[in-house]
Order: structure tokens, then sequence, then C-alpha cells
């Protein structure tokens, strides 16, 4: 169960009052999910703990004022991907690389698996791989944020760079688009893979 | 819209009572179909096509979520000595950031660092780990100081101006800074302790428990942390109310008097009320969880296994009773008195055989009396022989 955005902004407002316990509250629930999503935007697995590190070390140490505290969650979002792709940018200078991996939003699936329908369902998530890998990355990231996230479309739009009613328009499409080329049930599973 | 799913696609409480249903939100759900009964096809139809599937990415292992945290804090400790200045908030910070973390990902694991010289770990299931040098109560001060309290009822008081007054005689003082620091105090098995706090709260502490605590109040609550037991007797103070937090639940009050047992080893938080009100909130609480209410003479008994809280009525009276070293039961199994007094003593009693555990006993102890008087009298309640095996360790014969 996630926290709606009105109590995080109240932890968020004990945590600037000097709350001891509300710094490791917000910790305990967003480390996950924010690895969840960095890891989609790099493979680079310490890349991503490095950057969830100094996210959490900028907001105790800086004691950051949120203008809305009630955009907590948008705020480690934004900060995580804007971060991960600076330091990609950084290390990419540095090794001449292509900073092609900066998008590379890659889903990776593993359905929990049944014994008595293994096969069918291993098929199945592989079929849908494939069928992800047809997605944009970018309305990869849409499907992430919105299925996996408190955050709404204003939000995410921030974070993708579109406006809101863009981003609604995508998802939808996606998910309609989806649905006409391989049926209703794709979409149901679709919906799955993007929850935490 | 094509896509008629999309009123449960949107509904954040829907995707939650697929995957991670608790009773709150199954009743929200049972409660939405009774009044939508034309809905209950669809939605049951939908919910069993998601089930299906289940999303694994990428995740943190819970030693990585345990390292990035351990680094912050670590990040922040180095800042702050750079400034040679010590925060209250820091120093709690640190540990309950990384006490909580372990508290939710691997059962009951403490993991206290202060100032880099004393590293304890406590293991779920596993006893305190009480520094082996330390056969009294242990101080702990935030600048890394190890006061050996020598007295096994020992008493710590702090003044308003974070002077610490130990067994009525001693004085130092704690810190030039006006501003709080964390102390901890450590009471070891066979050994209890009072300490007055502050703000002018009262906790006496039992065998085998740890209070970290600042030394003046600062900020709008007065929070400590508690591992083991502890009766309260709460200062009023209705502007700043007074939080004890344990590795589940934390307990609210404003002032008010109650006993609290949160032993690692323990499957049960128990809180008794003995005055005044409480209330109980679990760490992990949502929107849907309910605040638990006290009221005096009510227990609340919160299980580690299953999240949930019972309340019972009980006397209050006989759970702070060993705060005068007097121990009362009535009909209580034999095993569960024997924990008490293997902590009170810091002995170990075992059982040659498993009924012997259960037997139901009554009666009231002095533990105040000498150890072999108190066990000749559990001897003569569970009509038992307890045998000593050598100076620490017991064992218990039909």
């Amino acid at each position: 169960m996630i926290k709606d955005r009105t109590q995080w902004a109240e932890v968020w407002k004990r945590f600037r009052l000097g709350d001891r316990f509300a710094f490791s509250e917000i910790y305990e629930e967003f480390a996950d999910v924010l690895f969840a999503y960095g890891i989609k935007i790099t493979s680079d697995r310490e890349l991503v703990k490095d950057c969830i590190q100094d996210l959490f070390y900028n907001i105790y140490r800086y004691n950051i004022k949120l203008q809305k505290p009630e955009y907590l969650e948008f705020y480690l979002f934004r900060s995580l991907k804007n971060d991960i792709i600076r330091k990609i940018k950084n290390h990419s200078q540095q090794s001449s690389l292509t900073d092609d991996n900066v998008t590379l939003f890659d889903l990776k699936f593993q359905a929990e698996l049944d014994n008595h329908d293994k096969e069918s369902e291993e098929l199945r998530v592989n079929a849908l791989q494939k069928i992800l890998q047809t997605i944009s990355p970018q309305k990869r990231e849409m499907l992430f944020l919105k299925f996996s996230t408190g955050l709404n479309y204003i939000e995410i739009g921030e974070i993708v760079g579109m406006s809101a009613d863009a981003v609604k328009k995508q998802v939808y499409r996606t998910l309609d688009d989806l649905r006409n080329r391989f049926g209703e049930k794709l979409l149901s599973l679709l919906t799955i893979f993007f929850k935490r | 819209m094509v896509f008629n799913e999309q009123k449960y696609i949107e509904n954040p409480l829907f995707i939650d009572w697929v995957f991670c249903p608790n009773p709150a939100i199954d009743k929200y759900w049972e409660d939405y179909i009774l009044k939508h009964p034309d809905e209950e096809l669809q939605v049951a139809e939908l919910k069993s096509r998601l089930i299906e599937l289940k999303y694994a990415d990428d995740s943190l292992t819970p030693e990585e979520k345990i390292e990035i945290a351990e680094h912050v804090v670590d990040r922040i400790e180095m800042a702050e000595e750079s400034r040679k200045r010590r925060n209250l908030v820091f120093s709690f910070m640190k540990y309950a950031a990384v006490a909580l973390i372990f508290a939710v990902i691997g059962g009951l694991v403490v993991y206290l660092k202060s100032d880099n010289q004393a590293i304890y770990k406590q293991m779920a299931g596993q006893l305190v780990q009480i520094p082996s040098e330390g056969k009294g109560p242990l101080l702990i001060t935030s600048t890394g100081e190890n006061l050996k309290l020598r007295k096994t009822n020992s008493s710590v008081d702090y003044t308003h101006k974070g002077n610490v007054v130990l067994n009525n005689d001693s004085v130092f003082k704690t810190q030039d800074e006006d501003e709080g620091v964390m102390n901890q105090l450590v009471i070891p098995y066979g050994n209890q302790s009072k300490v007055t706090l502050a703000d002018n709260t009262n906790v006496w502490l039992n065998a085998g428990s740890r209070l970290i605590y600042p030394t003046t109040f600062k900020g709008k609550t007065r929070e400590v942390l508690l591992f083991g037991e502890a009766y309260f007797e709460v200062a009023k103070n209705a502007e700043k109310p007074f939080i004890v937090k344990t590795s589940d639940i934390q307990i609210r009050v404003l002032g008010t008097q109650f006993n609290v047992s949160a032993y690692a080893e323990d499957k049960l938080i128990q809180t008794v009320l003995k005055e005044g009100s409480v209330e109980i909130l679990d760490n992990a609480a949502n929107i849907f969880s309910r605040k638990v209410v006290l009221k005096p003479n009510q227990m609340a008994s919160f299980s580690k296994t299953t999240n949930e809280t019972a309340l019972d009525e009980v006397d209050a009276n006989y759970y702070t009773l060993w705060t005068k070293g007097l121990l009362s039961f009535d009909d209580i199994d034999f095993d569960k008195i024997l924990k008490k007094v293997e902590r009170f003593y810091n002995i170990s009693v075992d059982f040659s055989e498993p009924g012997l555990r259960a037997i139901r006993i009554s009666g009231k102890l002095d533990l105040k009396g000498a150890r072999s008087e108190v066990l000749e009298y559990l001897e003569k309640v569970s009509g038992t022989k307890i045998k000593k095996l050598n100076e620490n360790q017991f064992i218990v014969n039909k």
C-alpha cells in the first residue's frame, strides 16, 4: 500500500521540522521503486545505486525545500532521472561512448511461474517482451511512471518532457493500440508488468 | 471510451487489491461490489486475469538497500563532523534510519553505530548483545563515552540544563552546547534502572532493555526509542506529544502511565495502559490502518507475525509490578514466567520435557529476594524440580 500524496506531504513536513523518523520513512518507501525506475534508464547497477545515495544525501544535507511538499514523489523521480543522465553523460565523455544508453528504458519481465503451466506462461512472457520492444522507450517510460508510481499526468509530463494531455493521450493510445493488436487480455497483463 | 476497464486501471486501490491485498482493502472492494452488484462480474474477471502474471524486475537486494542507507548516513556524519558540531537530528536519524530499514527488511535486526566505536548487532531471535565488560547498566553518551552504573538498580536523572545525576550523587555535564544530544541506556539481564528524562518523564527499564533518548527535547515531539520493556510515567505536555518508538509500532501519548514490552525475541509487542490514553500506530501505517486507542486497564498485543493488534482487558497493576521488583502471575504458562526470571537474574533455564513448559501457575514473586528462594518458590507452585547445572544454568525436571 502506498501512502497518497497528502500523506507524503505530511511526512515531508515532519522531516523538515526535524522529525528523525520521517527521513527513513521516505527512504524505506521510495528506494526500491526509484531503483526499479533507474535501472530501466541505465543497466549500470552501481551507477543507479550511487545516484540514489546522492539523492538522499542531498535531501538530508541541504534540507531541500519543496515548493509544494505534495510533489515529493515527483521531485524524487525527476531528480534521479536528471542525475543518472548527467552522470552517464560525464562518463561517456570520458570514455568516449555514445549516450545511446541514456534512454534505453529496457523493461525486463519475469513471470511468476505456475508449476503446472510453466511452458505456456514462459511463451506468453516471451511474446510480451517482444511486443514491448515495439513500443518506443519513451512510451515505455510513461507506462512505467503511470502504473508503478503515484505520479499524475502533469508530473509524468514534466519528467518525460511533454504536456500532461499528451502523456495521457499517449498512454491510452498505446494501451488501445496494443489491445487492438493483441487483444484485451494482453492489455490487462501489461498493466501488471508496470506494477511494482 | 473503448477501454472500459479504465476506471479500474486508473484506480490505485484496484491495483493494490490485486497485488498487495490486506483485510482493509478487501473490505473496501467487498463493500464496493455490494453497492455496485452489476459490476461484480467485470471486477472479478479483471482481477483474475491480472493476477495471472506478476511483474518482477531488477530490484535492490535488502543488503544493497541497507548499504546505500549506510553510505548516506556515513556521508552525513562526515559532513557533520567537519562542522565540528553534533546534531541531535542527525545522530538519532542515523540510528533510526538504519534500524528501521533492518527492522523492515530482516525481521528485527538492530544495527547501531555510535561514534565509530560501539557496534551492536542484535539479530531477530537472539538475546540482546551487551558488551561483555559491562556487568552493570551502561550509559552511552553521544560522544561515545561509556559510563558504567555500578548498582544493579541504578537511576539516571537529567536536569533541564542537560546535567546528568547518577544514583542521586555523582553529577556531570553532558555537553557545553545547549543542544540536545542522544544518549542510550543499556540494561543487561539481571539489572533494572530508572531514568528521569529532561521533561521529567520517568522511565523504568527492565532487564535486557535499551532506551535511546535525547538529553533535552527539542522539536515538536518528544521521541524515544525502546528495545525491551519499560514502564513510562510521562510528564504532561499537551503541546509536545511523547512518542515511544519500537521495532514495529509506535505509541503516542500526551501525558500518561503505561508499560511497553517489546523484546526482540518475543513475537508480541504488548502495551498496557494504567492511566490516561495512548494511541498505537503500526510503523508501516498507511491510509487504511486504524489507530488503536487504549483505555486504562487495556492491553494491546501487536503480533509481529500477522501485524495485527488484539485488545484485552487486564489489570494494569500486574504489568507494572516488575518496577518494584515484584512478579505476580495468575494462571500463566510456566515458561513465560521463567523467561522473565531468566531475564531478571541473567540465567538460562531449560526444560527436560516440553510438556513442563505449559504448566499453568499462579503466585507472586519478590525478585529482590535471593535467587535460590525464588527458584524454590517456583518449584513449589509448578510441582517441578529445578536443578542447578552450573552458576547460570538450570534445568526443570518433573
